[in-house]
């Protein structure tokens, strides 16, 4: 019974229906959009903060000092202190040595190549072997850390002193190709090269040469020098555990603490790595969260703010819409409550049909709200956003509950009617 | 993220059911301004209980607190059970009369248990809205609007049933009771306040092994409530076909509107079980280790296994029953690609974790004790959570391990099964069976078996006579 009042009730007036829709789906869509592009990067932040395995990036103790000019990071000792590159053994001697998958050092500098100035040199290990005491064969080096490095030719050997990657941003600018020769100026020497690969990496990797360690450390004149270590290790992302120990060690039951203490947190790796090697700071890397999450997070009050207004204008449209709605339909209304009906069950016809309303409104607007975050997506981040599923349910909600707000106010007058006045007539 | 709703029903369940059924004997029925104060003791009882979770955090007093509140709750509950055997109207006075007070009270209690529950996980791992954000916190709005209206379905039903809602009361207060009495015990046993006698302890311990299965007690209750409003439910008598139509249909309305109330609190009860069926059978258990192979040493006393069989990058779990009755399990893995056989092989147990053992999940090799992955390359190798190296000789086609290295290994497990021990009675060399020999002695990593105290006196006095001589 109460299905086919609802449904005649739905089908009478079905241009102010469709415009209630309208409005409705108008606000999801905006909401969806917003929505949209926000959960694809704290999605990707969580992965990333809850993945496990994460980089730790070990650099001398004087590089973290902290100088902010104008919130511009100044930090005069910046580039004057390095690590030996035979401390590198020590990080696999920690007592979690066994998680750690590969270490990369690093050494920066500039040189010119050509007439057309300087541009960034990257020194690194490519594949290079690292002898261990418990394990003689021991490689490692970037092509073992960082996967998403993709170099079109091949990759240089760690020994050969003539072998380079050009990033791919340095190659057009230079015009240079597999096995074009530049030679590297540096400021203690020069060396020649054949560019071996075009690297792309999609950061600042891009826009430098990249080449073995050895040769970059003769144009500084930096013998056994690095600037910096990118670990990869095999992590326990932090969790209830390591929280309660955070906040009292003094609460874990014994056996807690055993298991704590034998965990490999990654901050348990960093603090490890720090003590093995002597004055470094070792603090893990997050890429998303420095990237992109730096943008959502400021703007997230923003959005937040264009969906409650987008909400409230919303539920003002419905609500003048279920105003003439109820006005219309006054001497029906009078008719049900003449024939016995309870207020709250006229109530419970006219939520519910706001209640649909609320759904058409938002499956339309989540569709549409979806396109428009990609397009947004392609030109703010140049990627195409992830639809998170959970928006689907969070729209549709959102929507009913919009539908709802502008009914409840309008709704309040079916009370007032009495039926003598309105089948009368003298309304 | 059923977590959170999982520890909503442990928290709350009592509560709501408690006062559903206490409401329904209040002798006025709850109507605005009432209704509102109602609201506002129990949001106090929670800002209050936040407040204190917070103090006592701060002040290293969170045992205190476990013990200081669910005291309070349970001295309550003793007040409303007396108050509940008084006589007819007396006693809705006395009930509206705790109601407020008993509301506050009993907030803070399951809002501070809730919040206990709860503070060591975060709901996110990053501030920007996220899938996982969205369903914790989904996953509390519906454990509230599901527990609001079991509140409400529970006081419509108890008001239905006359007297029997008095039982069920007793009933609920009786299992509150014991569950913040055993908490109150335990934090007294924790403080020092009580003295910790043997018998004390054991009591305590069967209590809190229970706690666990509190709110499948109160869906029992609730499940009793549903029963006992169909049983008392008024029929449409054969009388009644002679009243006018007009009051039948009236009747038979309100028989439906009935029914429907019951089917809904029938079918909340349902879901509420269903959820805690669900973590308790499924979502909170540890991972399950790959059933092990049994294998039995050759003529030689070794065990060869081909590395054929063990190639695919797979974690190939075996057991082997050492002398002394222990389940040694031990696994082979391929620790590079299947072209190029190297194969790990380790005990399945870690020197730091124990025994709990590991398991792979897709490519990922995983210590079940502390959710450590380990770096597949480096298994064989000693140090961090690795898995213990089991000492074997290799050769590209089979891998070949003495049992003598596997008894070593014996210490590492403490899974036993029942066998006859390989090595009796040391001193009169009478055969034993592991389980129920009178004595046995860890010597060097060996258990010994006893059939008497007097050998095990001798063994003990001079173990290296008959260690050396049983070998």
């Amino acid at each position: 019974m109460f299905f086919r009042l609802l449904r005649q009730s739905f089908l009478a007036g079905r241009r102010r229906k469709v415009l209630a829709v309208v409005t409705v789906s108008l606000a999801a869509a905006l909401i969806t959009t917003l929505f949209d592009l926000s959960v694809d990067v704290g999605d990707k932040m969580a992965r990333e903060m809850k993945s496990y395995g994460s980089n730790i990036h070990v650099v001398p103790k004087s590089e973290v000092v902290h100088a902010g000019v104008d919130g511009v990071g100044y930090n005069p000792l910046s580039g004057r202190d390095f690590l030996d590159e035979k401390s590198l053994v020590d990080i696999k001697e920690i007592f979690w040595r066994n998680n750690i998958t590969g270490i990369a050092p690093f050494l920066k500098t500039t040189a010119t190549i050509g007439p057309r100035g300087a541009v960034p040199v990257i020194g690194t290990y490519f594949n290079h072997p690292l002898p261990l005491p418990d394990d003689e064969n021991y490689r490692t080096g970037v092509t073992l850390i960082n996967g998403y490095w993709n170099v079109t030719g091949r990759w240089p050997r760690d020994d050969a002193s003539d072998e380079a990657l050009a990033g791919i941003a340095v190659a057009e600018e230079r015009g240079l190709s597999v096995g074009s020769r530049v030679t590297l100026q540096g400021t203690a020497g020069a060396a020649t090269v054949v560019i071996t690969g075009i690297l792309s990496t999609g950061t600042d990797e891009d826009g430098a040469i990249v080449a073995p360690l050895a040769i970059v450390q003769t144009i500084t004149g930096l013998a056994g020098k690095v600037q910096s270590v990118e670990v990869a290790a095999l992590t326990v992302p932090e969790n209830e555990l390591s929280r309660k120990a955070g906040r009292d060690k003094e609460a874990l039951t014994p056996m807690e603490y055993d298991l704590w203490y034998c965990t490999a947190y990654v901050s348990t790796i960093a603090h490890q790595i720090e003590e093995a090697v002597v004055n470094v700071s070792a603090r893990p890397v997050w890429q998303v969260a420095s990237g992109q999450g730096v943008v959502i997070g400021k703007i997230q009050f923003l959005m937040l703010v264009v969906t409650i207004a987008a909400f409230l204008s919303a539920a003002v449209g419905v609500s003048s819409l279920m105003n003439t709605t109820i006005t219309e339909r006054a001497k029906e209304i009078g008719l049900m409550k003449a024939l016995g009906a309870a207020d709250w069950e006229i109530f419970l016809l006219f939520l519910s049909e706001a209640t649909v309303i609320g759904l058409i409104g938002g499956l339309v607007g989540s569709a549409v709200g979806s396109g428009l975050s990609q397009l947004v997506g392609l030109t703010v981040f140049g990627s195409v956003v992830a639809i998170p599923w959970i928006g689907l349910p969070v729209v549709i909600v959102t929507a009913v509950f919009i539908a709802l707000a502008g009914s409840i106010v309008p709704c309040r007058a079916i009370a007032r009617l009495l039926p003598v006045e309105v089948l009368y007539g003298r309304h | 993220m059923i977590f959170y709703l999982v520890s909503m029903i442990h928290a709350f369940l009592p509560e709501v059911f408690l006062f559903g059924l206490l409401l329904s004997q209040r002798d006025a029925p709850p109507k605005d301004r009432r209704f509102r104060l109602d609201v506002g003791a129990i949001l106090t009882g929670f800002a209050g209980a936040y407040l204190l979770q917070r103090i006592a955090l701060w002040s290293h007093a969170t045992t205190h607190m476990g013990v200081v509140l669910p005291a309070v709750a349970t001295g309550l509950c003793l007040l409303l059970g007396s108050a509940l055997a008084l006589p007819a109207p007396s006693r809705q006075t006395a009930v509206r009369v705790l109601t407020r007070p008993a509301l506050f009270l009993l907030s803070i209690q399951a809002m501070a248990d809730f919040l206990a529950r709860t503070t060591d996980r975060t709901m996110t791992s990053t501030a920007v809205v996220n899938t996982e954000l969205i369903l914790n916190i989904g996953m509390m709005a519906g454990g509230t609007g599901v527990l609001l209206a079991v509140f409400f379905l529970c006081r419509h039903a108890a008001g239905r049933i006359g007297e029997h809602a008095v039982w069920l009361a007793w009933l609920a207060l009786l299992s509150a009771m014991i569950l913040w009495g055993t908490q109150v015990a335990l934090g007294l046993l924790q403080l020092g306040s009580l003295d910790a006698t043997g018998a004390r302890l054991t009591f305590v311990a069967k209590l809190t092994q229970l706690a666990p299965f509190a709110p499948y007690g109160q869906l029992l209750l609730i499940a009793l409530l549903v029963g006992l409003s169909y049983a008392k439910h008024p029929r449409l008598s054969a009388a009644s076909e002679a009243i006018r139509t007009a009051d039948l249909r009236k009747q038979r309305s309100r028989l439906l509107i009935e029914r429907r109330w019951r089917t809904t609190l029938a079918v909340l009860t349902g879901v509420l079980l269903a959820t805690m069926l669900y973590n308790d059978l499924y979502a909170s258990l540890p991972p399950r280790l790959s059933p092990a192979i049994e294998i039995k040493p050759d003529a030689t006393d070794r065990i060869q296994i081909k590395v054929d069989d063990v190639r695919d990058g797979k974690l190939h779990r075996y057991a082997y029953i050492s002398g002394d009755g222990h389940r040694v399990r031990f696994f082979l893995i391929n620790r590079y690609d299947p072209a190029h056989a190297q194969i790990g092989v380790v005990y399945d147990a870690c020197k730091l974790c124990g025994d709990q053992g590991y398991v792979q999940h897709g490519n990922e090799i995983i210590c079940v004790a502390c959710n450590v992955r380990i770096f597949v390359p480096s298994i064989g190798k000693a140090g961090g959570c690795n898995p213990i190296p089991l000492p074997h000789e290799a050769t590209n086609e089979v891998i070949t391990i003495a049992t003598a290295e596997l008894e070593k290994g014996a210490r590492y497990f403490t899974e036993t099964v029942e066998v006859e021990v390989a090595v009796a009675d040391p001193v009169t060399g009478a055969a034993l069976v592991n389980l129920t020999a009178a004595f046995k002695y860890d010597y060097r990593g060996r258990m010994f078996y006893f059939e008497n105290q007097n050998s095990y006196d001798s063994f003990k006095d001079n173990p290296e006579k008959y260690a050396t001589k049983s070998e």
